[in-house]
C-alpha cells in the first residue's frame, strides 16, 4: 500500500504553490491513501490532496488551519498502526524524547508529524518517527527554510519502504529510497518492556494535562 | 418421484468409471438437490474432475496445492520482489511514471488498480443474497462492525471535509476504524489465515475498506488470480458472477468438511470454464464467428429457425439480439434468474460440455432460444419498448418447464442415439442441436 505523507503546505499565505517538479508524482490513481500533517492552508489544497486517493484523506490540524480537522488520528494501515499529529503541540518542539513518547502513548508502529521544514526519520525503540518536511519548504520559526519534500511510504506485513521527495534549487526532483523492518524487537527481553511501562506511569499524569489541552 | 430421479443419479457417480453422456442426460432434469452431488457433476463436467475415481484424491491434492501456491506468490511474496527489484529508486519509484513500464512499480500500479475494480464488482454480487452479505463475525476479527462499515460507506460521498472527519473520530473511542481489537499481533494472527493477515481485509490496505465475508474476499482472491495468469482476458465484468456461481454452489453443497477447498476448485474448474466459453470475452474476437458477434447473429438464425414469428416481430421492431441477448451469454444466464433458478440452467448448459469443446456454448444458444419462444405469447403483444423491458429483465418463469424446451428430446430420452443428432462433429451448432426436435 502507498501512502503519501505531506504537510506544511501554507498555501497561499507563505507560498503560492506547490514546486512544479511535484506536478507529476502528485497526480491521482496512484496512492491509496494520503496523511496530511497539516497547515494545508486553504480548501483548494485540501481538495487537491483527498483527490488524490479518491477520498482517503487522514488529515489532521496544524496551529495555521480554519478546516475542522482533528488533533491526531491513529489509523490502521492495512495491519500496522499509523499516528498522525501536526507537532505544534508537542513541548519542546520538535524534540525526538517527547515524540517517542508519544509513540508509545497511542501504540504506534509509525508516527507522522508535522511542523519540521526539513524531512526526517528516526528509529526509536522498535517505533519510526516520521517527518515528512514541508511541501512548500518554506521557514517555520525557530527552523529556517529547507528544501521542499514529502515521503511517500510503501507499507507492506512487516517491513515499509521510505521515498523521500524533494527538490533542490534549480528545480530538480530527487528521490531517495530507505527500507526499515517493522517489530524487529518484537522478542524483546522483559527490561523493555518494564521500563516502558514505568515511562508510561510517569507520563500518564503528563497525558491527560496535554489531552485537555488538545480538546 | 423422488428416488426415481436420484438413485439413478447416485449409482451413476458412483460407478468406477462414470460415464459423463449419462450423468449429463440426468442432468438435463436437474441434479438432485440435497444429495451434494451437484459440486461432483460440475467438477466432472467442467473436467476438473477426471472420470476415473481412483485419480480423484491425487487430482485435488495436486490442484488445491497448486492453487495454495498461487496464493502465496501472488498476493504474499509479490511483495518482497518489488523490493529486491528496485536497486535505483530515481529510476524505478512508486508515483513518478518515470520507470520502464514494465517496471515492479508499474505492475504493483496496474494490479492495485486492477483489484480495486475487482473488488467493486465483487461488493456488488448478489446482493440479495444472504451468502454472500455482510459477515459480522469475520468483521469482527479486525475489530470493525457492520455499523462501522454502514457508516463509513454513506461517508464515502460525503465532500464536507468536517463531516467527514468528525464522522470518522466519532466512530469508536479510540477514534479510529479498522483497529484490530488489540496489540496483542500473536494472537491476533491466531485468528485469521495468512491472507487476511496480511490484508487486513483491505488486502494490504489497497483497498479503502475491508471486505464484508470470507466469501467476499475469496471471490477477489480468484478473480484477481484468473486476471494474472489469463492476460488476454485479464477481467470483465461479468466474471464475477461466473466465479460466484461456482464458488456458492461448491461452498454450500459440499461436505463440512471440504468447504475450507471450495475456493480452490472453484477456482480451476472458473478457469476450465473459461476456456470453454472465453472467446466471448475476448475483445480481439469480438467480430469473429466464435465471439460475441457471431453468437448473437447465431442466435437470431436459431430465433428464425424455430419461433419464425418471433424472429419477425423482433426485425420488424429493429430490436437486434445484442439489446438483450450480450448479457444473456456474458454472464451464462446467471443474471436472468434467481440465484437457485440460475443453479438449475447451469446444470443442463454445462451438460453440454459432453458434446466437444463447443457443447456449453450449443447449449447456451439453444437455451436462449427457448427463452424467446417461452414468452412468445407475450411478446408478439408488446411494442418496441416494452419488448425490450420484457427481454433485459426476463419475467419469471418456471425454470423445469423452460429447459424442457431447450433439450432435443432424444437428448433427455434413455438411448443412445445422443450422438447422432448432438455430436462434437455436428457444424451447424444451434442448427444441429434442433435436428429432430
Amino acid at each position: 500500500m502507498l501512502v503519501l505523507c505531506i504537510g506544511d503546505l501554507h498555501i497561499p499565505s507563505k507560498a503560492i504553490k506547490l514546486p512544479e517538479a511535484f506536478k507529476k508524482p502528485l497526480s491521482p490513481g496512484k496512492l491509496h491513501h494520503v496523511i496530511s500533517t497539516g497547515n494545508l492552508t486553504n480548501l483548494a489544497t485540501h481538495d487537491m490532496l483527498r483527490d488524490l486517493a479518491s477520498n482517503n484523506l487522514l488529515g489532521v490540524a496544524g496551529e495555521f488551519d480554519d478546516l475542522e480537522f482533528p488533533s491526531k488520528l491513529v489509523e490502521n494501515l492495512g495491519g500496522i498502526r499509523v499516528g498522525i499529529t501536526h507537532g505544534h503541540r508537542v513541548i519542546p518542539r520538535g524534540n525526538i524524547d517527547a515524540l517517542a513518547a508519544l509513540t508509545r502513548r497511542w501504540d504506534v508502529d509509525i508516527l507522522v508529524v508535522g511542523g519540521m521544514p526539513e524531512f526526517a526519520i528516526h528509529q526509536i525503540d522498535g517505533r519510526f518517527i516520521i517527518c515528512p518536511g514541508s511541501a512548500t519548504g518554506i521557514a517555520m520559526p525557530p527552523y529556517t527554510a529547507a528544501r521542499p519534500s514529502f515521503a511517500v511510504l510503501d507499507l507492506q506485513l512487516d517491513r515499509f519502504g521510505v521515498y523521500h521527495y524533494s527538490v533542490d534549487d534549480s528545480g530538480a526532483l530527487s528521490v531517495n529510497k530507505e527500507s526499515y523492518l517493522l517489530h524487529e524487537e518484537e522478542e524483546e527481553d522483559k527490561e523493555g518492556q518494564l521500563a516502558e511501562g514505568e515511562e508510561r506511569m510517569l507520563e500518564d499524569e503528563e497525558d491527560d494535562d496535554d489531552d485537555e489541552a488538545n480538546l | 418421484m423422488r428416488n426415481e430421479r436420484t438413485a439413478p443419479f447416485s449409482v451413476a457417480l458412483e460407478s468406477e468409471n462414470i460415464d459423463l453422456r449419462e450423468i449429463s442426460r440426468l442432468a438435463n432434469f436437474g441434479v438432485p438437490d440435497g444429495l451434494r452431488l451437484r459440486p461432483i457433476y460440475w467438477k466432472l463436467m467442467l473436467g476438473y474432475l477426471p472420470t476415473d475415481r481412483k485419480l480423484w484424491e491425487s487430482t485435488l491434492k495436486d490442484m488445491r496445492d497448486l492453487y495454495d501456491t498461487y496464493v502465496h506468490q501472488f498476493f504474499i511474496k509479490v511483495r518482497k520482489s518489488t523490493e529486491d527489484v528496485c536497486v535505483d529508486p530515481l529510476s524505478d519509484e512508486p508515483i513518478n511514471d518515470k520507470g520502464p513500464s514494465d517496471s515492479a512499480w508499474a505492475e504493483y500500479q496496474k494490479n492495485a488498480k486492477l483489484l480495486i475494480e475487482i473488488d467493486k464488482d465483487v461488493r456488488r454480487t448478489h446482493p440479495m443474497v444472504q451468502f454472500f452479505r455482510c459477515d459480522p463475525e469475520y468483521l469482527a476479527k479486525f475489530g470493525v462492525t457492520q455499523k462501522d462499515i454502514g457508516s463509513y460507506q454513506s461517508n464515502v460521498g460525503d465532500k464536507s471535509p468536517a463531516i467527514k472527519f468528525s464522522s470518522l473520530t466519532n466512530n469508536s473511542e479510540k477514534g479510529t476504524i479498522f483497529n484490530p481489537p488489540e496489540r496483542n499481533r500473536a494472537r491476533l494472527n491466531g485468528l485469521l489465515t495468512d491472507f487476511d493477515r496480511l490484508a487486513n481485509g483491505t488486502f494490504g490496505g489497497i483497498l479503502d475498506k475491508p471486505q464484508v465475508s470470507q466469501h467476499h474476499a475469496a471471490l477477489v482472491r480468484m478473480l484477481m488470480l484468473f486476471a494474472r495468469l489469463n492476460t488476454a482476458i485479464q477481467y470483465v465484468q461479468g466474471l464475477n458472477e461466473l466465479v460466484s456461481m461456482i464458488y456458492y454452489v461448491f461452498y454450500t453443497e459440499c461436505e463440512p468438511e471440504e468447504r475450507q477447498y471450495a475456493e480452490a476448485d472453484a477456482f480451476w474448474c472458473f478457469v476450465n470454464l473459461m476456456s470453454a466459453v472465453g472467446d466471448i470475452y475476448t475483445v480481439g474476437l469480438d467480430g469473429d464467428v466464435i465471439g460475441i458477434r457471431g453468437h448473437m447473429s447465431r442466435l437470431m438464425k436459431g430465433i428464425e429457425a424455430r419461433y419464425p414469428a418471433c424472429h419477425k416481430h423482433l426485425s420488424s421492431l429493429g430490436i437486434p439480439a445484442d439489446f438483450f441477448a450480450i448479457r444473456w451469454f456474458t454472464l451464462l444466464l446467471a443474471g436472468e434468474f434467481e440465484l437457485p433458478d440460475a443453479v438449475r440452467v447451469w446444470d443442463t448448459v454445462l451438460g453440454g460440455r459432453v458434446n466437444g469443446p463447443d457443447g456449453v456454448m450449443d447449449r447456451l444458444q439453444a437455451v436462449c432460444v427457448t427463452m424467446i419462444g417461452f414468452v412468445e405469447d407475450d411478446l408478439l403483444q408488446c411494442g418496441y419498448s416494452e419488448t425490450i423491458t420484457m427481454l433485459q429483465k426476463y419475467p419469471v418463469v418456471d425454470v423445469n418447464h423452460l429447459l424442457g424446451f431447450a433439450v432435443p428430446k432424444e437428448v433427455t430420452a434413455a438411448n443412445n442415439v445422443v450422438s447422432n443428432s448432438e455430436g462434437p462433429a455436428s457444424p451447424g451448432g444451434v442448427e444441429g442441436a434442433y435436428r429432430g426436435f
